[in-house]
This record gives structure tokens, C-alpha cells and sequence, in this order.
């Protein structure tokens, strides 16, 4: 008993004194050299973490986890330690490296161009040439039939932290009305008639990013709407403005609209939150809050989204729309909803799809839609081919 | 005020810690040979500080060794051996941006100081900035027309420049200083 006594004390003042250990410099600065030499990603981060609490902050700590967090495609959490790494050596042409690497990898082109341009590349006038056939499939309970449009976009750069990108769209919509005349009683003496038609829109959209510094920017939109169905022509305006910062992981952005669709005006006012919960872009969530004024009436619509990365260069996204959508415009007005159906809710699926530089995507949306007139619901399908072409 | 006595007698007992200190150094207990110049420290003593910047340095300790050279090169200020044992740590903590505030200082009071002037250009050419390079290179040449270092940077920087005349020219002489030079031989191949 005494022996197991003895035993227990020492086991006690042996476990506080392993407790009481604190390593120095020396250690945290060797063992994490030895596991970036051994490219042990995993227990480095920890490590250096735990070094840099308590006090081992210097350039070649933060180099040793940006890289290991980059190494395991963690960008957005690497990103943050070499931007400190810059701090001790702001001319060092690895970390420039480094950041414009992780930018490129986050999506974040005109960024990594922006700040961090280690190939000192220059503006192009054309970066981008983007082309979006796109069709609306109904399924013919009400008159409103099928739809189609193309929307043919450029980007421009001029400098490195202004960009315009703008294009032309041409829609055109299908209807169907039924006619019935009342010639007296008697066989044959009604008779009804289909009376078809056409709406066909010319659009402009162009939308200027202003990055003032590391995410952060500024997007003041325009989109003009020209209307032409038999005997009617009308002109449809929306403008919007969006801000967005990114704060590590999560990406907030707000958005205003003041827009002038089908001789009504509306103001929207929207706020949304993208979350990269692993600090890759392999997996993130989207909600959006949109209120929606138009006339002295208020209405509420959410949105949100799921995406997740598939294969290395393929992403796959799921997201829904929840909230009466009638002259009502979204993604900072490059998509605005100025038919007379009123959408009910709306949700669906995109395949991104990088291929080099250059990205394809098919997208398909389910719209709940309810007939103006008549209250008749509805559904259209919603197919979009895009394919960006990037120089 | 301090009489000759205590000063003679202090030297006397330095000399014989520092003696066993360089000992324990010489077997590569880095560790010991500091602790045993411990109980003598003297914070205002150049000889102290700058071996406890050396010793730390050696036990890779760079915050303290930094410390330590900060120390000496308060008390002599123009001692260019405190400035060279202090970018040492600087550099091992990546503060390369001080390491050339450094190296700038120096050459205010020695423009000429040859392996300020190469370090300099090693500095510039790892970032990329060639035209740096070749201008603090170009000094050592100069002054060292043989040196085989400054010879094989600068025929790199040469050729980065796209100087490739001058380069051929650079590695060759390389060759000549040292004939089996592996970096000198890769110049020349990537130039025919």
C-alpha cells in the first residue's frame, strides 16, 4: 500500500510538472522546420498555431502555416497567414507569390491581379467574353407558353481594380389566348379560338466593380429593358448598387435596387452571407434576404444556396427561392422578372464546370408560377447554358 | 568610480569564464558555454552581449540572439561587427526589410564594404530585382575582379537581365576561377 502510495504521488507531481512544460522559440521554430521539411501539413498547423499564441510570430512561422494550409487546399485561412507573413517582409516576392496563388484558387482573378501581380500583368481591354443561350419550357396550363433568350456579355479591364462588364440580351415569349365567340343556341353556335402572340425584349446590362482594396468592392449596375408585344411598347429601368466584403471565411455583401419595370417603380433591399465553413471552396452556403417594395406594398423573399465542389475543376450548386417575385430583380440586376406572372418560389440546380481558364455551366430552375389574370398556377422550366471565355 | 584594481581583476575572471566558454563552444554545447558566462554577465559590456548574441544565434534562439546583438550595437554603434552578427537572427526571422536598413547603414560609413555590397546584391537578386543586384554586384567586381562568388551572382544577374553576351563571358571566367562549377556549367548550357 505504501509502495502504491509512493507510486501515485510521484505519477501526480510527474503529470503537473509534464504540465507545467512550456516550450520556447527553439522548439516551436525547429519542430515545426522539421514538419514542413516532412511535409506533415496536419501537425504542423497545430503547432504553429500554439507557437504563434504564445508569442513566436515572425515571418518564416507564418510562411511555414500559410503553406501548409494552402497545401491542403485550405485557401482562405492561407490567404490570412501570409498577408500577416507580409507584414514582416512586405517586399517578399514568395509570399506575393503565394497570395496571388490563393487568390486565383478562391475565384478571386481580379484581385490576385489587383494586389498581388507577380507576372506584372497588364490590364486587358477584353478579359472575358461570356455568352448565355437560355430557355423557358412551360408546361402549358396557362397562356404564357415558352421562352427563350441569349445574352451575348464582355468584361473590360481598365487598371487592374476597375472592371465593366456589360452585354446585350434579346428574349422572346411565347402566349396563348383562347377566344370564344357566342353565335346563339344550337349546335355549333359557339366556337373558340387560340389567339397566339409574342413579347420580344431588348436588354442592356453593365455592371462596373471597383475593388478599393482586398475584398472589398463596389458594384453600381445598370439594366435598361425594351418591351415590344403587339401595340405596346414599354421601357423597363433597374439600377443597383452592391457592397461586398469579405471577412475570412464569409463573404457579406448588401444590395439596393431602385427600379422602374411595367410603369411601377420598386426599391429593394437585399443582404446576404457566404460561408466557406472549411476555408476551401469545396463546400459553402449562401441565404439572402430580399425585401421588396413596390407601390406601398411590402413583400419578403429568401433565397439560399448550397455548393459543393464534385471533381477538381467541376462545382454543383442547389438552391431555392421562397417569396412572391413580380417586377423584381436579382443578382444585382443582371436578372430582372418583368413578365406579369407573379413566381410563387423558384428552385433548382447549376453544373460549373472549369475547363482551363474557362468555365461552362448549365443551370435548371423549377418557377411555381401563378397566371396574372386568371390565378391559374403554373411551372416553367428553366434551362441555361453559359460559357465564359476568359484571355 | 571604478578603481584599475576591480577592472584588472575583472578581466582576470572574464578571461578565464570566456576561455572555458570558447571551449564548451568548440564541442558544441552552445547551451553550456553560455551558462557558464551567466553569473559574470555585464549589461553594459559589448564583449558580453555580443557573444550572447553569437551563442544564442548558435542555439536558435533568434529572438534572444537579436536581442543580445541589439544590445551591442547600442553600446558601439559603429561596430560593424555587432551590425553583422545582428542581421544574422534578422534574417533567420525573415526580416529581411531591417537586414537591408542594416547593410544601408554600414555603407554610409564604409560605401566600399565589399561583402556588404555582395550580400546586397544576393538580397535583390532573390527578389527578382536584378537591376539592384547587378549595381551592388558591379562594386565587388571591381574592387574583387576574381572573386568567385560575386563572379557566379553576377553572371546570374547577367543573364536574368537578359545580358547573355556578358553572361557567356561571366561563366566562363567562373570556370576559370573554379573550373568544376556545376552552377556555371548550367548557365552556360541554358545560354547555347
Amino acid at each position: 500500500m505504501h509502495t502504491f502510495l509512493k507510486i501515485l504521488v510521484l505519477l501526480i507531481m510527474s503529470t503537473s510538472v509534464y504540465g507545467q512544460i512550456e516550450h520556447d522559440f527553439v522548439y516551436y521554430n525547429n519542430e515545426t522546420y522539421k514538419l514542413y521539411t516532412e511535409k506533415n501539413w496536419k501537425d504542423l498547423i497545430p503547432l504553429a498555431k500554439e507557437g504563434i499564441e504564445k508569442g513566436h510570430d515572425f515571418y518564416y512561422m507564418r510562411m511555414r502555416l500559410g503553406i501548409a494550409y494552402y497545401e491542403l487546399g485550405k485557401y482562405i485561412p492561407a490567404k490570412k497567414q501570409f498577408e500577416k507573413a507580409l507584414d514582416f517582409y512586405p517586399s517578399s516576392p514568395d509570399v506575393k507569390s503565394y497570395l496571388h496563388n490563393s487568390y486565383l484558387y478562391l475565384g478571386r482573378n481580379q484581385e490576385a491581379r489587383a494586389f498581388y501581380n507577380i507576372s506584372d500583368e497588364k490590364p486587358k481591354f477584353i478579359r472575358s467574353i461570356y455568352f448565355e443561350p437560355g430557355m423557358k419550357l412551360s408546361n402549358e396550363r396557362s397562356s404564357t407558353r415558352n421562352m427563350k433568350y441569349i445574352f451575348l456579355g464582355l468584361n473590360h479591364e481598365f487598371g487592374h481594380r476597375v472592371s465593366l462588364f456589360h452585354g446585350y440580351q434579346r428574349l422572346g415569349a411565347d402566349f396563348v389566348t383562347t377566344l370564344t365567340d357566342n353565335n346563339g343556341p344550337g349546335p355549333g353556335g359557339s366556337s373558340s379560338t387560340e389567339y397566339k402572340y409574342s413579347v420580344f425584349q431588348n436588354e442592356y446590362y453593365g455592371a462596373l466593380t471597383i475593388i478599393p482594396a482586398t475584398g472589398f468592392y463596389i458594384i453600381p449596375a445598370y439594366h435598361f429593358q425594351d418591351v415590344n408585344v403587339e401595340g405596346y411598347h414599354g421601357k423597363n429601368r433597374v439600377f443597383s448598387i452592391q457592397i461586398a466584403k469579405w471577412l475570412c471565411r464569409i463573404k457579406l455583401y448588401g444590395n439596393y435596387y431602385t427600379s422602374h419595370i411595367n410603369e411601377l417603380s420598386q426599391q429593394q433591399y437585399e443582404g446576404g452571407i457566404v460561408y466557406f465553413p472549411f476555408g476551401t471552396t469545396n463546400l459553402y452556403m449562401q441565404s439572402q434576404v430580399t425585401v421588396h417594395n413596390e407601390e406601398q406594398q411590402q413583400n419578403t423573399v429568401l433565397f439560399n444556396k448550397l455548393g459543393v465542389k464534385l471533381f477538381p475543376k467541376t462545382w454543383i450548386e442547389g438552391f431555392g427561392s421562397y417569396g412572391a417575385m413580380l417586377n423584381y430583380s436579382e443578382l444585382n440586376g443582371y436578372v430582372v422578372y418583368n413578365q406579369l406572372d407573379e413566381i410563387k418560389s423558384k428552385y433548382g440546380f447549376s453544373i460549373n464546370q472549369y475547363i482551363g481558364k474557362h468555365l461552362l455551366f448549365f443551370n435548371y430552375t423549377h418557377e411555381n408560377k401563378e397566371e396574372y389574370n386568371t390565378g391559374i398556377p403554373f411551372v416553367h422550366h428553366d434551362f441555361i447554358l453559359g460559357i465564359n471565355l476568359t484571355f | 568610480m571604478i578603481s584599475l584594481g576591480t577592472i584588472a581583476q575583472d578581466y582576470s575572471s572574464w578571461r578565464k569564464i570566456f576561455e572555458q566558454s570558447y571551449s564548451l563552444e568548440k564541442d558544441g554545447d552552445f547551451n553550456a558555454s553560455l551558462e557558464i558566462l551567466k553569473d559574470h554577465y555585464m549589461a553594459d559590456s559589448y564583449d558580453f552581449n555580443i557573444r550572447y548574441g553569437w551563442l544564442y544565434y548558435n542555439m536558435g534562439n533568434y529572438p534572444k540572439s537579436k536581442e543580445f546583438y541589439k544590445k551591442a550595437m547600442d553600446i558601439l554603434p559603429y561596430s560593424h561587427e555587432a551590425k553583422f552578427g545582428y542581421v544574422l537572427p534578422l534574417a533567420e526571422l525573415g526580416e529581411w526589410e531591417k537586414v537591408i536598413e542594416i547593410y544601408n547603414s554600414m555603407l554610409k560609413l564604409d560605401p566600399k564594404n565589399t561583402l556588404v555590397h555582395y550580400r546586397l546584391g544576393a538580397i535583390y537578386y532573390d527578389r527578382k530585382d536584378y537591376q539592384k543586384s547587378y549595381n551592388y554586384l558591379e562594386e565587388v567586381i571591381n574592387l574583387y575582379p576574381n572573386d568567385y562568388y560575386s563572379n557566379l551572382l553576377y553572371a546570374w544577374t547577367n543573364y536574368q537581365m537578359g545580358k547573355l553576351k556578358e553572361a557567356r563571358v561571366l561563366f566562363n571566367k567562373v570556370l576559370l576561377i573554379k573550373p568544376d562549377c556545376e552552377s556555371a556549367e548550367e548557365g552556360l548550357a541554358l545560354i547555347q
